[in-house]
């Protein structure tokens, strides 16, 4: 075979392949889209809720924490960098925002090529915050969810768009799970005893056995709003469990109050 | 004849279908590219929706928003929830107390005397409590709320007494009766106890703690009286045992110990009571199971946050507390993860 013929042939045979690959505007548009399209979501479905006046029970516990807070939380945690692909990235800072029932998150970061590491960018990870659980051990807990990534140098129309476009290609694809990985789990400073214990006293000729009064809660609504992340939590106590008599005979000298 | 062109021609124009295919084919899972218009349509949906949320949450009673502290980190709870959990631990308390009491005396002593005759004699009767012991059952409690502070009214019940006494007579005769001799008898008898129902009265004063809200108690002690109150059944041992022992008198002496009334005496001491003081520490504090942490849990490390709590303040049916930070997270020496 002559070596046209084999430059037809690699052609062809590569050409669909090629074809697959969107070209990074694209692949940005369609994330954004999708990120919109589910934010509008949330919003219809949280409009929905109030004026159903389903959207809040008077009788959960609200914790609330502000775009400061949660930077200042997640700022503890960075910088935090690892290679992915060609690419090591480092990511910086983040700035965070809840409006309008909608959080938003922006992890500044640089990228460097390992190849030729004087070929570094500034690219942003937009997103924003997963689910918030509890967890075992009483904990807000939720993480950052990277949906698209933004390299502002591209509409500055700066040089070396080969590289720029590559970071694109290589980043926006199935690599924004290892930016997600990243960036730690957040910790909202709010806890939820599981358990409130009282140890029982003894004094004079009255008895207070121990006993435990447990508390069940749970997220039951998030609403990021006016500038803070509100957290409703469902959350139950009681009923009052006696402590086996034993128990309270070794602890009766104890404290008397229930924390 | 040489076949080679006319394969690559072939793969050539394969290819080239296969290009124009993924390049026009319907994307079934990815669906077309949206353009910068349809992006733009749902930019302007969002912000739409997002000032309809706004305007409706303007109203919504349930999230007091405008009227919520500044402060960078703040929990609030439901007065209908602090009541809640106030009920439950003042009553779960209250009915783990229990009442135990043992090697308490009590005593009457006097003379019985007779017209003409005089005294007959002397007696002294001691009543020992061997055991008692009670259960305090709570009832409904009532709480108020006023600014920062509950106040409580619980109805407690002395209840599901029960336990042993002794009783000792000692008879010395006196005058005609002294040839009857002195007299010494003891027996024991079992008793329950006479319910009775006391309000524990208080308030509890809210406070944020180690940021979280406390309700610290300032309940007064309760004073009870535990009263025996033996059956009939029991009464009526005590006197056959009594007749046993006057089945061995003269009717003189039978006479002069007939004089002496000795289950009126005994319930005169019993009536009494035997004082026990429900102790204020019963309840010391309940804690409201939500707590504002003054640091976070990296992978590494914990990382202290420059935190400075807020009082208490109450807006219509919710008690806020929280922190501000400072300017910036401090970085705390690494420690063992959580």
């Amino acid at each position: 075979m002559s070596r046209a013929s084999c430059l037809v042939l690699a052609c062809a045979l590569v050409a669909p392949a090629l074809a697959c690959r969107e070209d990074p505007a694209a692949r940005r548009q369609r994330a954004e889209a999708q990120v919109l399209d589910r934010q509008n979501r949330n919003l219809r479905e949280l409009i929905a809720a109030t004026r159903e006046q389903r959207l809040l029970s008077p009788e959960w516990i609200v914790a609330a924490v502000d775009e400061a807070a949660v930077e200042a939380i997640l700022g503890a945690s960075l910088p935090q960098q690892a290679v992915i692909g060609r690419f090591r990235v480092l990511v910086e800072s983040a700035d965070v925002s809840f409006q309008g029932g909608t959080s938003l998150v922006a992890l500044q970061a640089q990228v460097s090529d390992e190849r030729s590491p004087d070929r570094r960018a500034s690219v942003l990870f937009q997103g924003g915050l997963d689910d918030i659980t509890i967890s075992p051990d009483g904990h807000l807990e939720t993480r950052v969810l990277v949906d698209y990534v933004e390299v502002p140098e591209i509409q500055a129309a700066r040089v070396d768009a080969g590289f720029l476009g590559a970071v694109v290609n290589e980043l926006a694809g199935r690599s924004l799970d290892a930016v997600q990985r990243l960036v730690p789990p957040i910790s909202i400073p709010v806890r939820f005893e599981r358990n409130l214990a009282f140890d029982g006293r003894s004094e004079g000729r009255v008895q207070v056995d121990a006993g435990d009064l447990p508390v069940v809660a749970s997220v039951a609504r998030v609403l990021p709003l006016s500038g803070r992340l509100w957290i409703f939590v469902d959350a139950t106590v009681g009923p009052w469990q006696a402590r086996p008599a034993q128990a309270s005979t070794t602890t009766a000298s104890a404290q008397g109050g229930a924390r | 004849m040489n076949r080679a062109p006319w394969i690559v021609a072939a793969l050539v124009v394969l290819g080239a279908g296969g290009l124009a295919y993924v390049a026009l084919r319907p994307d079934a899972t990815r669906g077309p590219v949206p353009t910068r218009e349809q992006i733009q349509a749902l930019v302007s949906e969002r912000d739409s929706l997002r000032d309809e949320l706004n305007a409706l949450l303007a109203d919504h009673v349930g999230l007091d928003v405008a009227r919520a502290q500044p402060a960078n980190i703040l929990v609030g709870v439901p007065t209908s929830f602090a009541g809640d959990l106030v009920h439950q631990m003042v009553t779960g308390l209250f009915s783990e107390v229990r009442v135990h009491l043992t090697g308490i005396e009590t005593s009457a002593e006097g003379t019985v005397t007779v017209p003409i005759a005089g005294n007959l004699g002397r007696y002294s009767v001691f009543v020992e409590v061997k055991e008692v012991r009670a259960v305090l059952r709570p009832g409904q409690p009532e709480l108020q709320f006023g600014g920062d502070r509950i106040g409580v009214r619980l109805p407690v019940t002395l209840t599901q007494g029960e336990g042993t006494a002794a009783i000792d007579v000692r008879w010395q005769s006196r005058g005609l009766a002294s040839v009857c001799g002195d007299l010494d008898f003891s027996t024991v008898i079992s008793s329950g106890v006479q319910p009775a129902t006391h309000n524990v009265a208080g308030e509890l004063q809210l406070a944020v703690v180690d940021e979280t809200l406390v309700a610290s108690a300032a309940l007064a002690p309760m004073a009870t009286r535990v009263v025996l109150q033996p059956t009939e059944q029991t009464w009526r041992a005590l006197d056959a045992a009594l007749e046993e022992i006057r089945r061995d008198l003269s009717t003189m002496c039978v006479a002069a110990i007939n004089r002496l009334n000795t289950r009126g005496i005994v319930e005169g001491l019993i009536d009494r009571g035997f004082p026990v003081n429900v102790p204020a520490q019963v309840i010391e504090h309940v804690t409201v199971p939500a707590r504002v942490e003054t640091s976070v849990a990296l992978p590494d490390r914990n990382v202290t946050l420059e935190a400075r709590p807020m009082n208490v303040s109450i807006t219509g049916d919710m008690l806020w507390y929280g922190v501000t930070l400072g300017a910036a997270a401090e970085a705390a020496p690494t420690t063992p993860s959580r």
